[in-house]
């Protein structure tokens, strides 16, 4: 399979300069890749940091302008959410663990810029569970679930509970024990992972350490079967990656922790492919102490069509297949084969008849 | 070039090759259609706009056609979608045309946050823009479609956009939409309005659009001030009575009326109040159009 | 109840108030909520809009815009509408410090 052309959202996410080179048509094509993979308030963000903005052809700058102000309304959303959880957990006296999106914006993370998300996630220990979710619905949320298969599909099987929605605000949190399901091959053990959170505030906010992030970027990506946010996924790292690589022996601790955690895997590719798809700067010794014993020309060909925008622009002859079959190693991944089989079918029914969740 | 310089072979033809490329408003648009009642649309309503090449930045790249070869013929449908995404339901194939409005409507609402877009319609004479908001039972179409014959500009039956940066209302001045017995009433009311195909049986009853004016499509780049902010509600036998309302209940009642109004926040806030300073705020209940008509004009001097 | 605290609008500027003759509208940034305040509320307002004050301030203030009945109990209306501005998250009740 010959390689894929470089979509222009990889090379202005790249070098942001390069976008002052394109012509109108250009630029109308890098607004609709960036909108596809849910990244244009991002694209406006890094622009915006590069002090390009004003440079920017007016019709471009209207549709990036209009994404920032959806984004900075998110953000106020975000922290008043952030704000009602606090209060809501505020009696257990247990740390409020935030994951992802909600944890990178607490955290000031570049990776932050132009995020927009659904769901805000928290980690808990799993013996608090319970009390956790008795708070949360006391304070108005409610179980979105009431199909008994999903319901036993989470608590048997996942590493969350079922999300549960606020009432009034109609705001979504997914309550966490661990970052991957409990039937994922190389299950990490969460303890670590709350052992090892940070505490960012005053007022109980916690979050992964920067290791601990970045992992858990990577093993969220590379466990995943659908791509739709899958470049979104993979600038994340890239972002993290680079603003990490500041600190004081990160890439050690990073290489050392995903031996801890038994993430190698997900690690090698969250590296190769940042590296590959966003030119993330990585010192080639990291890259050579990260490989694993794995097939990367057919990986290649799967997670190089896979991680870009789903777009037309992007999309070749085989993009269709690679999904596929990063949708089946996904599950494959996650759950053992006799589990596996029936779930599949399940899902792919309930996906015909519209009534799929997970 | 205006759409009705192109010969309707080269407007089909163009509609089902890359998509024909055209000014909507402040928006270019390229819509993608094998469906004749599209071409048909495009032809009696758009002709004053403007064709674009294809080195234009498009804002919104736009198709309609049927979900699969299957449903052209087999209870024909159409579907609408937006950069090869779809976001609603096929409809029926006959309301295709109406479908490209609503599809349009969509686009715009859900991806121009540089303006707070309320829903209403937009008129403007003597450098005074009046919006009527549309809550239910207004009649705010009827009575746009009813000011425009007369001679005012029309920037937007639908949605006025309110820019967040310099407080203007800026044009969109597309094709206005009537229901029911409105297409009847301003038939009447105006006998040279010019309309498209009236579609049946659509979720709202029967649509009908009336070409906007060529010379409100011209000035679609010329922004005008708010001046009167009029909450009408067409009430059968009634009286024709404008009435002052207070600027904090008539900022409620409009932040209600809002497409993006959550989405903005503060600055959505900050806008519609300073709208609401510069406005005159007014209810009007009317049955008779004529006298509103008569009334609003005074008003405008 | 509020006799020794200092009231002001929410130290995150927060809430935007807009006034227009004898009402005012309050947005509060963090919710999205609006409200509609018409009466003593309004002179509340317009005097938290520029600085923080205490009870009696504020009390002086409305006694200067309104008229009531003698045996109307101002401060005692007034205490209960600072305490429903603060259950709506409009307005801050702090400590008096300064003498």
């Amino acid at each position: 399979m010959k390689s894929l052309q470089q979509p222009i959202l990889c090379t202005v996410l790249i070098d942001p300069k390069l976008a002052l080179n394109l012509n109108l048509s250009q630029w109308d094509l890098l607004i609709r890749q960036a909108r596809s993979a849910n990244l244009l308030a991002r694209l406006g963000y890094l622009l915006e940091s590069a002090g390009l903005l004003n440079q920017l052809p007016a019709k471009a700058l209207a549709h990036i302008m209009s994404a920032q102000v959806y984004a900075d309304r998110f953000y106020i959303a975000l922290q008043w959410e952030i704000s009602c959880i606090q209060e809501a957990l505020h009696s257990l006296n247990t740390p409020l663990v935030l994951l992802k999106g909600s944890a990178y914006f607490m955290a000031g993370n570049i990776a932050a810029y132009g995020r927009l998300f659904s769901d805000v996630d928290i980690l808990v220990p799993e013996d608090k569970l319970p009390r956790v979710e008795d708070a949360l619905i006391k304070a108005g949320w409610m179980t979105n679930t009431i199909d008994p298969y999903d319901q036993k599909y989470y608590r048997q099987w996942m590493h969350e509970i079922p999300p549960l929605r606020h009432l009034k605000r109609h705001t979504s949190i997914d309550v966490h024990h661990n970052i991957l399901p409990k039937t994922t091959r190389f299950y990490p053990d969460a303890n670590k992972l709350l052992a090892n959170s940070v505490n960012i505030s005053n007022d109980n906010i916690w979050i992964l350490a920067p290791e601990d992030r970045v992992l858990h970027g990577a093993m969220h990506l590379f466990h995943e079967g659908e791509f739709t946010q899958g470049l979104r996924d993979l600038s994340d790292l890239d972002l993290l990656l680079k603003e990490f690589s500041t600190l004081a022996n990160f890439w050690e601790k990073l290489l050392l922790r995903s031996n801890e955690l038994q993430q190698q895997i997900p690690l090698f590719y969250a590296l190769r492919y940042s590296h590959k798809i966003l030119q993330t700067p990585i010192p080639e010794s990291v890259l050579t102490a990260s490989k694993q014993c794995i097939n990367t020309t057919l990986m290649d060909a799967l997670f190089l069509r896979a991680l870009l925008p789903d777009h037309d622009s992007c999309n070749d002859k085989w993009t269709g297949l690679a999904r596929n079959l990063l949708f089946i190693r996904s599950h494959y991944l996650k759950m053992p084969i006799y589990l596996m089989v029936p779930h599949l079918i399940r899902k792919t029914y309930r996906r015909v008849i519209g009534k799929e969740l997970h | 070039m205006k759409l009705e310089t192109l010969s309707k072979k080269t407007i089909v033809g163009a509609l089902k090759g890359d998509g024909l490329r055209f000014n909507v408003g402040g928006f270019n648009v390229c819509l993608s259609s094998s469906v004749p009642a599209v071409a048909e649309h495009l032809l009696s309503l758009y002709g004053a706009f403007d064709v674009l090449d294809n080195a234009a930045f498009i804002d919104f790249y736009t198709a309609l056609e049927p979900p699969s070869k299957l449903r052209r013929y087999f209870r024909p449908q159409v579907n609408f979608s937006f950069d090869g995404y779809f976001f609603f339901k096929p409809l029926p194939y006959k309301q295709a045309s109406a479908m490209f409005e609503w599809g349009l409507n969509w686009c715009i609402a859900s991806h121009s946050h540089q303006y707070l877009i309320i829903h209403a319609a937009v008129v403007e004479r003597n450098g005074q823009a009046f919006i009527f908001p549309g809550t239910p039972g207004s009649g705010k179409s009827t009575l746009c479609a009813a000011l425009v014959s007369r001679g005012w500009r029309l920037l937007s039956d639908e949605m006025t956009l309110l820019s967040v940066n310099d407080g203007c209302i800026y044009p969109l001045p597309r094709p206005i939409s009537l229901k029911n017995r409105s297409i009847d009433v301003i038939q009447d009311f105006a006998p040279d309005t010019v309309m498209g195909s009236i579609v049946k049986n659509t979720l709202k009853g029967s649509i009908g659009h009336v070409r906007p004016p060529d010379n409100s499509v011209a000035q679609y780049d010329t922004p005008a001030q708010a001046a009167k902010l009029i909450f009408p509600k067409y009430d059968k036998g009634s009286n024709t009575v404008l009435t002052s309302l207070s600027k904090s209940r008539a900022l409620l009642k409009v932040t209600e009326n809002c497409f993006n109004y959550n989405v903005l926040g503060f600055k959505g806030f900050n806008s519609l109040s300073n709208l609401i300073n510069a406005s005159d705020c007014y209810e009007f209940k009317y049955s008779n159009l004529e006298e509103a008509v008569n009334l609003f004009t005074e008003l405008a001097h | 109840m509020f006799e020794n605290n200092l009231i002001a609008l929410p130290t995150a500027a927060i809430i935007h108030c807009r006034f227009w003759d004898d009402e005012c509208v309050i947005y509060n940034q963090l919710t999205g909520d609006v409200h509609l305040i018409d009466g003593m509320g309004v002179e509340i307002f317009r005097v938290l809009s520029t600085k923080a004050a205490t009870l009696i301030q504020l009390l002086q203030n409305i006694n200067s815009v309104f008229e009531w009945d003698i045996d109307f109990d101002a401060e005692s209306y007034l205490d209960n509408l600072i305490m429903e501005y603060q259950k709506l998250g409009l307005v801050e009740v702090t400590e008096n410090t300064s003498a």
